[in-house]
């Protein structure tokens, strides 16, 4: 395995920004790869060198994987990472890296193939004897999906079998709404992945996303870093995210992490990964949802209870060096807590509100800490995803660590664009999320409806 | 259109400022919005090369993609085209290749070649100048 000395980082935004800094801390030089659009970005400024590749709109320049490639080659990186969101789980995008001898910050495209498919992923989990939620398999039209519906009872749900993000996904309370959403989720999955099959499971109302974090070498090691309360959702994207779990037993915590390492030592998983279950709080059980083979936008959570990061211990993994840490060297401490910021009005449906940022006062604590892309004068172009900064916080328990987040978020300023920290400030002050008495369907129903948000 | 609308207006406007975008045509729902630079602006900075190139060499020809820059198919063959060499609009110049794709660059202008910015084999950014024509009858570049 060659050393790594440049690598590509092939994305944009906050995660680029991330990914240099890494690189530069490990002594690596970062090559920043940005549309039109992004020219003036913070990636660009920071990166040792800066390639132009395309224009603004996304298919002709971050997810065209000749032109990333070929920049790669060009600029002479010995490897490419693809952070998160576009081409991390493309598994044509790691052979691609590799045919061309560049080394794949990520796990080998037979593993991003065999997740991605969470039919198949389902089935492997299953004969691991690790319960998913009872469900069918592929449903191929209307009429197989009712007759499944007839069977097990609604609520239902339907899903696509390319992939998550809640793309395709839709709750069914009865036939009626099976007949109208069928065809909907199947168009919306074909045209989100280019894979229109869908199957369902039961829907299970009262649940929490817990999530476990993997990390895994080339030599077979492969340990968790415990887990990620990630229940504040809305429409399936993750608001707010926390670790440690609250609503774990000592039994449950270990029961999911240790399904998590089973499930990636099946496959010999390399690099950072996760394990998402469903905790059906009537129930008090767990069901595998899928596994993500990348790095994830809230990894930071677990960096500050664990004190590892995790872009390093990537970039260590696949230049081929063992993994540093044992399981019995993996320890937590205190609590943290992420607020993603998006350049959204959440009185306005979270319509985006791209536009130049006019004031931009980061909140200064040593025990805050803020990644973000952004700075005064920046203008947030309306191509891309909205997310402007990630606050995460770290606490002694989950008390101090909600009182810093309040704090951070009072002392965070931004004027030009309008912002999700409202909302944030609202959830931080609820009597529901203070107390832990919360679902993954709590913020849109309960919250929002409420608030009308 | 809603006072919403307008200041979601006059942001992109304001992003578009900031871009180098000459054109944007917008449609959400009822609103269309066409955007269009009327005056180049003064703003040239580091990584806007075109901005470093001397006018008298001609107008630059900026790359259609990042990729590798040839002057022939084969480096056995010879170069598409020479300086000096008067071409038409459609005549290729030189060819970027991105991994195993050949793309041809065709001049875009009617003119005469008076400039080449790079080497064969070196590696070419989106819409880096990457040679020049001092045209005749129009100034005006048409990139494909």
């Amino acid at each position: 395995m060659k050393k790594i000395k440049s690598v590509l980082v092939a994305n944009r935004g906050e995660i680029a920004v991330r990914v240099i800094r890494a690189c530069q801390e490990l002594g690596i030089a970062a090559i920043a790869v940005v549309s039109e659009a992004d020219r003036e970005s913070l990636p660009a400024r920071m990166a040792d060198r800066v390639l132009c590749i395309g224009p603004a709109q996304a298919t002709k320049s971050y997810l065209d994987i000749p032109t990333l490639v070929a920049a790669a080659l060009g600029a002479g990186a010995d490897a490419i990472h693809p952070g998160y969101g576009f081409l991390a789980e493309r598994p044509d995008f790691a052979e691609t890296c590799v045919k061309h001898g560049l080394i794949f910050i990520g796990p080998k495209a037979p593993h991003i193939r065999q997740m991605g498919d969470k039919l198949l992923a389902r089935e492997m989990v299953a004969a691991l004897h690790i319960p998913v939620i009872p469900g069918s398999c592929l449903v191929r039209d209307l009429r197989e999906a009712a007759k499944f519906g007839e069977k097990t009872g609604y609520p239902l749900l339907l899903k696509a079998a390319a992939g998550g993000g809640g793309r395709g996904m839709k709750i069914l309370q009865g036939p009626e709404e099976l007949k109208i959403l069928f065809n909907e989720a199947s168009a919306e999955a074909g045209a989100a992945f280019g894979d229109d099959r869908l199957y369902i499971e039961r829907y299970v109302p009262h649940a929490r996303h817990i999530e476990v974090q993997i990390l895994g070498d080339c030599h077979g090691n492969i340990i968790h870093l415990f887990e990620r309360d990630c229940s504040l959702q809305r429409r399936y994207q993750k608001i707010l995210e926390e670790a440690p779990s609250t609503v774990l037993t000592p039994e449950q915590r270990l029961e999911v992490c240790e399904a998590a390492l089973l499930i990636a030592r099946r496959i010999r998983y390399e690099s950072a990964g996760t394990v998402e279950f469903i905790l059906d709080q009537d129930e008090g059980r767990f069901y595998f949802l899928e596994m993500n083979t990348r790095i994830q936008v809230e990894h930071p959570v677990t960096e500050m209870i664990t004190g590892l990061d995790l872009i390093q211990e990537q970039i260590r993994i696949a230049g081929g060096n063992p993994l540093r840490y044992s399981q019995a060297d993996i320890t937590t401490r205190g609590h943290a807590i992420e607020c993603r910021i998006n350049a959204e009005s959440p009185e306005r449906q979270f319509c985006p509100s791209p536009g130049r940022i006019t004031q931009w006062q980061t909140p200064e604590d040593p025990l805050v800490r803020v990644d973000s892309h952004c700075y005064e004068g920046y203008v947030v172009p309306p191509f891309y995803d909205s997310l402007l900064a990630k606050i995460i916080v770290h606490g002694k328990d989950r008390w101090e660590a909600m009182e810093r987040m309040q704090t951070a978020l009072s002392h965070f300023l931004i004027s030009g664009v309008e912002t999700t920290m409202p909302l944030h400030r609202r959830i931080l002050m609820d009597d529901a999320y203070r107390a832990g008495k919360i679902n993954t369907c709590w913020l849109e129903k309960v919250f929002l409806g409420d608030a009308k948000g | 259109m809603e006072s919403r609308d307008f200041s979601d207006a006059l942001s992109l406007i304001e992003w578009m400022k900031q871009s180098h975008l000459n054109v944007l045509h917008l449609r959400m729902g009822s609103l269309t919005l066409d955007l269009k630079r009327v005056a180049e602006e003064e703003r040239k900075t580091d990584m806007d090369p075109a901005g470093n190139i001397e006018q008298q060499a001609g107008k630059p020809i900026l790359s259609p993609r990042l990729g590798i820059f040839f002057r022939s198919a084969k480096p056995e063959d010879r170069p598409l085209a020479e300086v000096g060499q008067r071409v038409q609009a459609d005549d290729g110049v030189c060819f970027i290749h991105v991994l195993d794709q050949r793309y041809c660059v065709t001049a875009g202008v009617q003119g005469q070649i008076t400039k080449f910015f790079s080497q064969d084999g070196e590696l070419v950014e989106f819409k880096q100048p990457i040679f020049a024509i001092q045209g005749q009858e129009s100034d005006e570049i048409k990139q494909s």
